[in-house]
């Protein structure tokens, strides 16, 4: 036909070279708003006619319905601001924002994220928040910082690089229709494990991942032993010892331990089904609005370990080349003004526990919070479980019980 | 004249046809190639401390992506095994006659199912608290729902096989049923049944050589699309051992980022192994083509 393979190397070779040359364009000294040295009023119309480009994990109807038909309406009627919603969450989105680091990207495609702890600490890592900005916010003064659950994620100080947006505490779920009295301790879980083969389980995920720092953090002898900055001798002292209780265990396990679910959606599932009496949740607003769903029957009931559970906020992020921070800026500002937390924290809307510290907040509007626990019917009210709560230890703990437990318990 | 002008615009349009394909397919694959090279070597990255060989070492040392190679060819292989010998058995038995009538569609119907709903559709139905536990359940076969035997997470992967050769035998069945027909299997039948051969002998030595020959290919890449698979296992797997794909999905995006490289690493042996795997078979073809 006329083309020699020296034909189709050369062109090979130019289109190789067109390729690196355009993935390896350098970026162009791009001109940054100073957004510290901008009253809030310059912000707010900076802001009007952007489009924020949020991502956050969407597994959850009520949260993307609070979202949908809350959140981004009101955005748009009082600020002017498109709230674009995309499905993604923690590794993937530090995933999408490592490609973008590599590929030395002047504007990012995303312009805040929903994370927490492990994220915040993998942002960090890459450099990919913009911050801090927290203070720049007027209904920042209204955020309970003297909380250190919301003041430190995963040990770590936000500094202002990330926004509070929900506290949470872990609980465990159970069917009051086989339990009575629900294991509130190691040797009682022991107990009703052994005596309930194949009805007990925990994901590998992160919410997995929780409940075996829980115990951890009892083993190492409870509240703030595990605090401070990771400790190799103590995290090979007590996870030793972890392994060995879960491994005692593990036989009875929902298929004799030999795997685990992969994600809390599955065993939510499978709880709601009777294949397990116990689930669990990062969020102790939770059970009450699965059971407000239909997804948990109303046999489903949350409490706490009698030695704590892990507490935690989530928090919204702007990414460092957030193509439009002012309305970024607008919009974190708005997540936590009192009416926003207040309607997130309603059980039927979505029962995630607010970040603001209510006294601060005018009479009415903190009735309207005191008001908002009582409402709870399966879930504990959080005054009763505020002293059982535990904080997040380093994040290091996470990533290393996340490898020990494959190679300790899994792959045993 | 006119000819040379036909020639010239044809040669054109050929090598138009080349530049589209290198610049569209190769040129991103080979890049692709590069850059999980330059990461899997520490060379590229927000990460990156310079050239190592650490994380391919401690991707040979760990040995877990053998196994999970193994893991994953011994589910690609069943599955075909599985597939391959029910469609056979049915254009056998019924020669294309399946395809022909109402209950045709019945034939289509799976193929209109993405995996992950075909995940899903055999976790309610074969899992311990699925469908048929809890028939057996209502009719007293089984005491209580757990004695209904694991047949989803279950380390054999049976849920895996099953599903994915649900999915593969409409598309397997429409496929040899039209090879049947084309290749004129049926005459072929025909005659040698006249010379004397019986069923077992026209099975043997006809039908089957003619289709696996012809269908080797399809059954290749088929091969090649259920080794890579990525949410049935997700769904119905257990965490260990892992098919390939959510081995390097684990290792690119957990917790740990300096794990991303060890990813890469997978990822490109993986590569190879399906480069190879292609290599041979058109090693063979041209064999048994000369």
């Amino acid at each position: 036909m006329g083309i020699n393979k020296k034909t189709i190397i050369q062109v090979f070779a130019v289109c190789m070279l067109f390729f690196s040359c355009w993935s390896c364009q350098s970026s162009l000294s791009k001109k940054e708003t100073d957004y510290t040295k901008q009253s809030w009023k310059e912000i707010e119309k900076e802001a009007k006619g952007q489009t924020v480009n949020l991502l956050m994990w969407q597994g959850d109807t009520y949260i993307n319905k609070y979202m949908k038909e809350y959140v981004t309406p009101l955005l748009k009627s009082k600020f002017n601001i498109n709230l674009e919603i995309a499905p993604s969450q923690g590794n993937q989105i530090v995933a999408v924002l490592m490609a973008e680091e590599d590929a030395h990207t002047e504007y990012s495609n995303i312009d805040m994220c929903w994370i927490n702890g492990e994220t915040f600490y993998q942002l960090r890592q890459i450099n990919a928040l913009y911050g801090p900005f927290v203070n720049g916010l007027p209904n920042a003064e209204y955020i309970n910082f003297n909380s250190p659950f919301i003041q430190y994620d995963f040990q770590k100080p936000v500094e202002g690089m990330e926004c509070p947006w929900g506290n949470v505490q872990m609980c465990l779920i159970y069917n009051s229709n086989k339990i009575s009295s629900p294991p509130a301790n190691r040797t009682s879980l022991e107990a009703f494990v052994k005596a309930n083969p194949g009805k007990f389980t925990f994901t590998t995920d992160f919410t997995g991942l929780t409940f075996l720092k829980c115990l951890l953090i009892d083993m190492a002898g409870g509240k703030d032993t595990l605090g401070g900055a990771f400790d190799e001798d103590k995290y090979k002292k007590y996870s030793a010892l972890l392994w060995e209780y879960i491994n005692r265990i593990k036989p009875y396990f929902w298929k004799e331990g030999k795997t685990f679910p992969n994600a809390v959606a599955a065993m939510h599932q499978m709880f709601a089904n009777g294949e397990l009496y116990i689930t669990m949740s990062n969020n102790d607003g939770e059970v009450d609005n699965k059971v407000a769903q239909g997804i948990f029957p109303s046999f489903a009931k949350a409490y706490v370990l009698d030695a704590g559970t892990i507490q935690n906020s989530h928090y919204m992020g702007i990414i460092k080349n957030a193509s439009h921070k002012a309305a970024s800026l607008v919009v974190a500002n708005f997540l936590i003004s009192p009416q926003a937390q207040l309607e997130k924290q309603k059980p039927g809307v979505w029962g995630d526990g607010t970040v603001l510290n209510t006294d601060k907040l005018p009479a009415f509007l903190r009735q309207q919070f005191d008001s908002l626990q009582n409402a709870r019917k399966y879930g504990p009210k959080r005054d009763l479980i505020q002293s059982k709560s535990l904080m997040e230890p380093a994040p290091e703990y996470m990533i290393r019980l996340n490898d020990d437990l494959r190679k300790y318990v899994i792959e045993q | 004249m006119i000819s040379e002008n036909m020639l010239l615009s044809n040669k054109i349009l050929v090598q138009l046809g080349i530049l589209l394909f290198l610049l569209l397919v190769v040129v991103p694959f080979v890049a692709a190639i590069v850059y999980a090279l330059l990461y899997a070597s520490g060379s590229a990255g927000s990460l990156s401390t310079g050239f190592t060989l650490k994380y391919l070492t401690k991707v040979f040392t760990d040995g877990e992506v053998f196994i999970s190679i193994g893991y994953s060819m011994y589910i690609a292989t069943t599955t075909l095994l599985l597939a391959a010998t029910v469609v056979f058995f049915l254009i056998i038995c019924f020669r294309s006659s399946l395809l022909k009538g109402r209950f045709s569609y019945l034939v289509y119907l799976p193929l209109a199912f993405p995996s992950l709903v075909a995940g899903f559709i055999t976790l309610l139905i074969l899992g311990k608290a699925g469908f048929f536990s809890r028939t057996l359940y209502h009719l007293h076969l089984i005491n209580q729902l757990e004695s209904f035997p694991g047949l989803v997470n279950d380390p054999f992967a049976i849920g895996i096989i099953i599903t994915h050769a649900l999915m593969a035998i409409p598309f397997l069945l429409i496929y040899f049923s039209s090879l049947y027909d084309s290749e004129n299997i049926r005459e072929l039948e025909m005659l040698a049944t006249n010379l004397g051969s019986d069923t077992w002998q026209t099975t043997r030595f006809i039908i089957l050589p003619m289709l696996l020959k012809k269908g080797f290919p399809t059954l290749l890449l088929y091969f090649i699309f259920v080794l890579g698979s990525y949410e049935v296992p997700l769904l119905l797997g257990v965490q260990s051992p892992q098919m390939i794909s959510l081995l390097i999905i684990r290792k690119l995006q957990r917790f740990n980022l300096l794990d991303i490289p060890q990813g890469y690493c997978i990822a490109l042996l993986y590569t190879f192994l399906l480069m190879v795997l292609l290599l041979l078979f058109f090693k063979s073809k041209k064999t048994i083509q000369s």
